[in-house]
């Protein structure tokens, strides 16, 4: 770790070596602290199945603690928000960074981008109480029902997600070298056609890994969702009925129910199924882009 | 340098000498937390030297908490089940009763609803306004709160007895939300402590007749209410049991608790 010239002195050098151990001891810790975390979900929400079946617990249907554990409502309710988030949100927002990158004026474009920055930053609450005072009452009145369900929660997501999948797939439309671009322009392709045909291709790598972010986000959310979905055990018929997902039963239920119990354990796996699944989805993105090449 | 350093730790300590006597802790039901931490501001007004901090987290947080000793007091408006040896060491003190008001969106044209008509909306039985006397054909929309709630469990308890609530719900997390969403949603019906009905743009329907009122309560005619209770592991001793002590005076149950929405101990005589 020694540097050439200047820094030769004791002093220095000692400096130098003092500040390797911090960055050593932050690495470790920050890694001790996402180890531990990992474990510790593990260890509690792996007790469930001393009382549960596992087949019991993946795909029972009757959610009733204490006396029944069947969680499969709230698996398909994740699922079921985070596909309907990402089908209304991942091509609004790959059209928007289309637009941003390649199609907006400067100006307009240094206007979107910190408003795009801004957006990320909006707390998920707040989301969710517009959500709740606004959306949930416009589908109620015109339908008669609750209003809360997959339709709500699911639209609210597909916003929320949209600022992720536009900054990050702008930013891999933005890397696509100028030379394809002009090639494509030089051989008599129009603008939608180096679009479709360069851009995109090119850029796919990057364009996937922004829609598997926002998936992640998407299947992570807990406030705004468990504001819109109704939070009741049972597997959606229609759009519009009230169901629940993982994240809100756990925001739900944890504060009441004792620490040990089966019930509490049974949130702690839920718990570890979502810290595994966005452990899976960054590893998919690991996997999309080592593949990103320009072939020259 | 040194020495203002060391002049500074003086002040520090001098400053925090009067809270080097262990605070009285108290925590549990989030529907108690307004009247306890009424009754800790005036309890410390009156007590300087004794510090009470109060937060909520929960009926079962409280009693898990005071049950393994991390704080003096668990607040909670279920009882500690008695079959759990975990809590076999707790005291109880009801210190106020809770009434349930049941609360409908303002444009639902019903005022009041007998005993088996509740019970049928809850149960699911019933799905229309209409069943129940209203002009206009419209569904029912429950609005409650968890299972793990301890409001849900009394009302379930008072009211469905072994049956259960339907499915066909929406659940929310709190009194504030369930008020929230019952104002906003044509249709909807939901409870929440009298403490919050107040707070609510909510029409709150009779019972049988009688309305949701502390008057109601004593004279035993509105049977939905609650008993809000304090645990501490064994009996009371020091400030928690002059804290305790306080909340049950006739000065905080005559000048306070009904004003916070809850109904006396006082009151209710011993039933």
């Amino acid at each position: 770790m020694s540097l050439p010239g200047r820094l030769s002195n004791k002093k220095e050098y000692a400096l130098d070596r003092f500040f390797g151990y911090v960055f050593v001891v932050s690495a470790v810790l920050v890694s001790l602290v996402i180890f531990s975390i990992i474990v510790f979900v593990a260890k509690q929400g792996l007790q469930t199945f001393g009382d549960i079946g596992f087949l019991e617990f993946h795909l029972g249907t009757d959610w009733d603690p204490p006396y029944r554990f069947g969680a499969l409502p709230f698996i398909l309710g994740s699922l079921g928000v985070t596909f309907l988030a990402v089908v209304l949100g991942a091509p609004l927002g790959l059209a928007g960074a289309i637009f941003m990158a390649k199609i907006a004026p400067p100006r307009v474009r240094e206007l979107m981008r910190p408003a795009t920055d801004l957006f990320v930053g909006i707390p998920s609450v707040v989301y969710g109480w517009v959500g709740l005072t606004i959306l949930v009452p416009f589908v109620a009145e015109r339908t008669g029902g609750f209003g809360f369900g997959l339709l709500v929660a699911g639209v609210l997501l597909a916003v929320m997600i949209l600022p992720t999948v536009i900054s990050i797939s702008e930013d891999a439309l933005r890397a696509v070298p100028r030379r394809l671009e002009m090639a494509s322009y030089a051989l008599g392709a129009t603008r939608w056609q180096t679009i479709f045909r360069v851009l995109i291709p090119a850029a796919l790598p990057g364009l996937v890994t922004a829609v598997i972010l926002g998936m992640a986000r998407a299947i992570g959310e807990t406030m705004a969702v468990a504001m819109l979905i109704g939070n009741v055990p049972q597997i959606a018929k229609s759009l519009l009925e009230p169901t629940s997902t993982l994240t809100a039963e756990i925001i739900l239920n944890m504060g009441q129910t004792p620490f040990g119990s089966t019930w509490n354990n049974a949130l702690f796996y839920m718990a570890l199924t979502l810290l595994l699944v966005s452990m899976f989805l960054i590893i998919l993105i690991r996997f999309v882009v080592q593949r990103r090449t320009y072939d020259g | 340098m040194r020495k203002i350093l060391i002049v500074l730790i003086g002040v520090v300590l001098l400053l925090t000498t009067g809270c080097w006597d262990k605070p009285v802790t108290a925590v549990g039901s989030t529907a108690m937390l307004p009247l306890v931490k009424m009754a800790a501001d005036q309890f410390m007004t009156a007590h300087p030297e004794i510090t009470v901090n109060v937060s909520g987290g929960g009926s079962f947080t409280g009693l898990s908490q005071v049950a393994s000793g991390y704080v003096d007091i668990g607040n909670s408006d279920v009882p500690a089940p008695a079959d759990d040896p975990v809590y076999a060491g707790l005291v109880e003190h009801v210190v106020a009763f809770a009434p349930f008001a049941i609360v409908v969106h303002p444009g639902v044209d019903v005022g009041d609803l007998s005993h088996d008509q509740l019970v049928g909306i809850l149960t699911g039985e019933i799905t229309n306004w209409r069943e129940v006397g209203s002009a206009f054909d419209r569904q029912i929309n429950l609005i409650h709160r968890p299972p793990s709630s301890g409001s849900r469990k009394v009302v379930r308890e008072i009211l469905l007895g072994e049956k259960d609530f339907t499915l066909n719900a929406a659940v929310m997390n709190s009194n504030g939300e369930v008020l929230q969403t019952v104002s906003a949603i044509p249709g909807a019906i939901g409870y929440v402590d009298y403490a919050y009905l107040r707070k609510g743009a909510v029409k709150a329907l009779k019972y049988d007749g009688y309305e949701c009122s502390p008057e109601n309560v004593i004279a035993g005619v509105y049977p939905i209410v609650a008993r809000v209770r304090m645990y501490t592991r064994g009996e009371p001793r020091g400030d928690v049991k002059a804290f305790i002590d306080y909340i049950l005076s006739a000065e905080f149950q005559y000048d306070f608790v009904e004003e916070m929405g809850f109904v006396p101990v006082a009151g209710m005589g011993t039933n």
